[in-house]
C-alpha cells in the first residue's frame, strides 16, 4: 500500500468534514487573492496614474528644485548625461522636462495651470499620452502648439485650432507671455492633472520661460518598477552631487507612498485576523482526525509502522487537504480576478471624490500578479503544517496500549 | 523447543500510589514452537495485560521476556517496531483492520511495512485470504464485511508477515457460533498443517476446548 494511496484516502474517510474544511480554505484563498489582487491592483494604478503617467519612477533635478519647484533652480540639459544614464541598465529612456506654472486664458475665462514642455516622442514612451488624444493630434517635435487636458478644454470652453494666452513668470524674473494654437485634446487618467495640464514642445516652452537648454528635470523611465532599486544609486553615482539629485517616486510622492502602505498594512492585518480564525478551524479538525484515529495509530504502530512513517502519513494527508482546498481556491479566484482585471470596478460618489483629491483616476484596479496566489498558498501550506504539528507530537509521544484500548 | 521465555515478569500499574495494581504478578512461563495455547481466566485476571506483554506493546515492571533468544525489554523502540512486525503477528478483539484499505490491501499492509515486492505481496495476499475462506471479498474494504469476515482478514494480515507465533485477544469474542467455529477450524488447521504458534488469551469455552494448552490466570498468578 503506497503511502501516498493511503494518506488520500484517509483524507475522504470523512468526506463531509473534509468538504467543509477544505472550502474554509477554499474561502480563505479566494478572499485573501481577491483582497490581495484589488488592493495590489490599486496600488499599482495609484503608481501608474500618479508615477508613471506623471512624474516617473526617478528624477534628476538641480538640488534645489525640489524644495521649493521655482522655475530659477533648473539644470543644465546635458546630452552627455542624458547618455551616461540611458547607459545604466534597467533604464529605458530619459526624458528632458521644463515645467512650471501659467495662467491660460481664452475668450474672458482664466485658469492657474500647469505647463509642461516635453520631448512629444520621448515622454509619449512613458506617458502614452498619444494615446489618450480623444480631438486633434499629438505634438510632433519642436511643435509651436500645445495639447490640453480634457477638464482644463472643457472649462476653458476651448477646441482643437483654437488659440490660448500663456501668461507666466519666466527663468530669472523674466516675464513669460505667448499665444499657442491647441493642436489637440486628450483625456487624462489622474483627473487631478487633467483639470490643468498644458503640454507643449520642450523647445518651445524653454523659449517660452526664457530658459533655451535648461531643464526642471530629466525623468529617468525605467524598464520595470521592480529595478529601481537597483537603477537608483547607479544614477545617483553620475551625478554631481554639488549640483544634481536623483529622486526616487517615493521620495517625490511621500503622501502617495504613506497611503499605500498604510492601506497595505491594514490589508494585511485583516487577512492575519482571517486565517487566524481559519487556522482555529483547521487545527479543530485536525484535533478530531488525531482523537478518533488514536485506536488506528496504535494497530498501526503494534503491527510495525514506526512513528515517523506514520506523521509522514498524517502531514501527507494534511497537504492534500491543504491542495484541495487551496488549488480550488486559487482556481475560482483566478476567474474573478481575470475578470475584474479587464473590467476594473469604476468608483463614484465620495468615494471617488477622495481618489480625485489625490490625483488618483476613481479605480478599483485588480493585479493579475502570480505571486498572490503563490503567497495565499503558502500561506494556507504554512497554517496546516503548524497546525499538523500537534498531530505530529501526538503520534511521536502516544503509548500503543492507551490507544489501542481508545 | 522453546521461541518465548517469560522470568519473573511482573506488570504493577500506578505503581507508585495507593492504587497499585499487580496485574501480572511473578509469571515464568514458556512456549514451545507450534504450540495452540490459550490462556484464561475471567476478566480482569491479567490475560490480555501478559499477552501485551508477549507483544512488546507494553513494557512490564521487572522481568524478562526472552523471544527467540532476544530479549525484548532490551529493545529500543525502534527496534522494538521491527521486531514485531517481522516475529508476531496480532489478532485483536475488535479486529482493528485500516478501515480504508481493501481486505487484500490490510493483508498486504505489514508486508508493505516489510518492504516485500509488490508481486510477492499481490501472491501472498491473495493465498492467505484464500486460505481463511474469503478470497471471493478481497477487494471488499472492512465496513462491508461481516464480523467474522473481518476477523479472518485479521488472521490472514497476521499470518502476512510469516511471524515467529500469533497473539490473539479474545479473536471469538464479537463473533457468533457459526463464525466461531469457522475461525477456530481455520486456525487449527493452520496450526496443524503450517505449524503456527497461536496463542490465545480467552475465556471463550469453544476456544479453549480446542487449545492443546491452558494456562490458567488468576490475579495476574498462573494457577494452573
Amino acid at each position: 500500500m503506497e503511502i501516498v494511496k493511503l494518506a488520500w484516502r484517509n483524507v475522504w474517510r470523512n468526506k463531509r468534514r473534509t468538504i467543509i474544511t477544505a472550502s474554509s480554505l477554499m474561502f480563505a484563498v479566494i478572499f485573501g487573492v481577491v483582497m490581495r489582487s484589488m488592493q495590489l491592483g490599486t496600488y499599482d494604478h495609484m503608481i501608474d496614474s500618479a508615477v508613471r503617467q506623471y512624474s516617473g519612477f526617478i528624477q534628476v533635478q538641480d538640488k534645489a528644485y525640489w524644495k521649493d519647484k521655482t522655475i530659477d533652480d533648473l539644470m543644465l540639459d546635458s546630452i552627455g548625461l542624458r547618455e551616461k544614464i540611458i547607459g545604466v541598465e534597467g533604464v529605458h529612456s530619459v526624458l528632458p522636462r521644463l515645467e512650471s506654472f501659467a495662467l491660460i486664458s481664452s475668450g474672458n475665462k482664466t485658469k492657474g495651470a500647469f505647463f509642461q514642455g516635453v520631448d512629444p516622442a520621448l515622454d509619449d514612451q512613458m506617458t502614452q499620452i498619444s494615446h489618450k488624444v480623444v480631438k486633434g493630434r499629438f505634438l510632433e517635435k519642436d511643435d509651436d502648439g500645445v495639447l490640453l487636458s480634457q477638464r482644463l478644454a472643457s472649462y476653458l470652453n476651448i477646441n482643437v485650432g483654437d488659440t490660448i494666452v500663456l501668461l507666466s513668470q519666466g527663468y530669472h524674473g523674466v516675464t513669460a507671455a505667448d499665444v499657442f494654437p491647441v493642436r489637440g485634446i486628450a483625456k487624462i487618467p489622474n483627473p487631478k492633472l487633467d483639470k490643468a495640464l498644458i503640454i507643449g514642445s520642450l523647445k518651445k516652452v524653454q523659449q517660452f520661460y526664457g530658459a533655451e537648454g535648461m531643464l526642471t528635470s530629466m525623468v529617468v523611465n525605467i524598464k520595470s518598477k521592480g529595478d529601481i532599486e537597483d537603477v537608483l544609486p547607479k544614477v545617483r553615482e553620475l551625478l554631481n552631487p554639488e549640483h544634481l539629485v536623483a529622486l526616487s517616486w517615493t521620495e517625490m510622492n511621500k503622501e502617495l507612498k504613506q497611503q499605500i502602505d498604510s492601506d497595505n498594512g491594514s490589508g494585511i492585518i485583516m487577512l492575519a485576523i482571517l486565517y487566524i480564525v481559519i487556522f482555529f478551524g483547521i487545527l479543530g479538525t485536525i484535533i478530531m482526525m488525531t482523537a478518533e484515529r488514536k485506536k488506528e495509530f496504535g494497530v498501526m504502530v503494534a503491527l510495525g509502522m514506526h512513528r515517523y512513517y506514520l506523521a509522514l502519513v498524517v502531514l501527507l494527508e494534511t497537504i492534500f487537504l491543504g491542495f484541495v482546498g487551496a488549488l480550488t481556491g486559487a482556481l475560482l479566484s483566478s476567474f474573478i480576478v481575470a475578470y475584474y482585471y479587464r473590467k476594473p470596478i469604476r468608483l463614484d460618489g465620495e468615494m471617488a471624490d477622495v481618489y480625485e483629491q489625490f490625483g488618483i483616476e476613481p479605480v478599483l484596479a485588480f493585479s493579475n500578479d502570480f505571486g498572490i496566489f503563490i503567497n495565499q498558498f503558502w500561506v494556507v501550506l504554512t497554517l496546516l503544517i503548524i497546525a499538523v504539528i500537534y498531530s505530529l507530537i501526538k503520534i511521536s509521544s502516544f503509548k500503543i496500549i492507551n490507544a489501542l484500548h481508545s | 523447543m522453546s521461541i518465548i521465555k517469560l522470568k519473573n515478569l511482573n506488570k504493577i500499574y500506578n505503581e507508585n500510589s495507593e492504587i497499585a495494581v499487580h496485574a501480572v504478578n511473578n509469571i515464568n512461563l514458556s512456549f514451545k514452537e507450534g504450540e495452540f495455547s490459550a490462556i484464561v481466566g475471567p476478566s480482569g485476571c491479567g490475560k490480555t495485560t501478559l499477552l501485551n506483554l508477549l507483544g512488546g506493546l507494553d513494557s512490564p515492571s521487572s522481568g524478562e521476556i526472552i523471544i527467540d533468544g532476544v530479549n525484548i525489554g532490551d529493545l529500543k523502540e525502534s527496534k522494538l517496531t521491527d521486531f514485531r512486525m517481522n516475529n508476531i503477528g496480532f489478532v485483536f478483539q475488535a479486529y482493528n483492520l485500516i478501515p480504508v484499505l481493501t481486505a487484500r490491501e490490510n493483508v498486504e499492509f505489514v508486508m508493505h511495512l516489510q518492504g516485500r515486492s509488490k508481486k510477492e505481496r499481490e501472491e501472498r495476499s491473495m493465498a492467505l485470504l484464500e486460505s481463511v475462506g474469503i478470497g471471493d471479498r478481497a477487494k471488499v474494504r472492512p465496513a462491508k464485511l461481516s464480523g467474522g469476515q473481518q476477523q479472518r482478514v485479521a488472521v490472514a494480515r497476521a499470518l502476512a508477515s510469516k511471524p515467529k507465533f500469533i497473539l490473539a485477544d479474545e479473536p471469538t469474542a464479537n463473533l457468533d457460533s457459526k463464525s466461531t467455529e469457522n475461525l477456530l477450524d481455520i486456525m487449527e488447521q493452520l496450526n496443524r498443517e503450517e505449524n503456527i504458534t497461536f496463542i490465545f488469551s480467552t475465556h471463550d469455552v469453544r476456544v479453549m476446548k480446542k487449545a492443546r494448552r491452558l494456562i490458567k490466570l488468576e490475579d495476574g498468578k498462573v494457577i494452573e
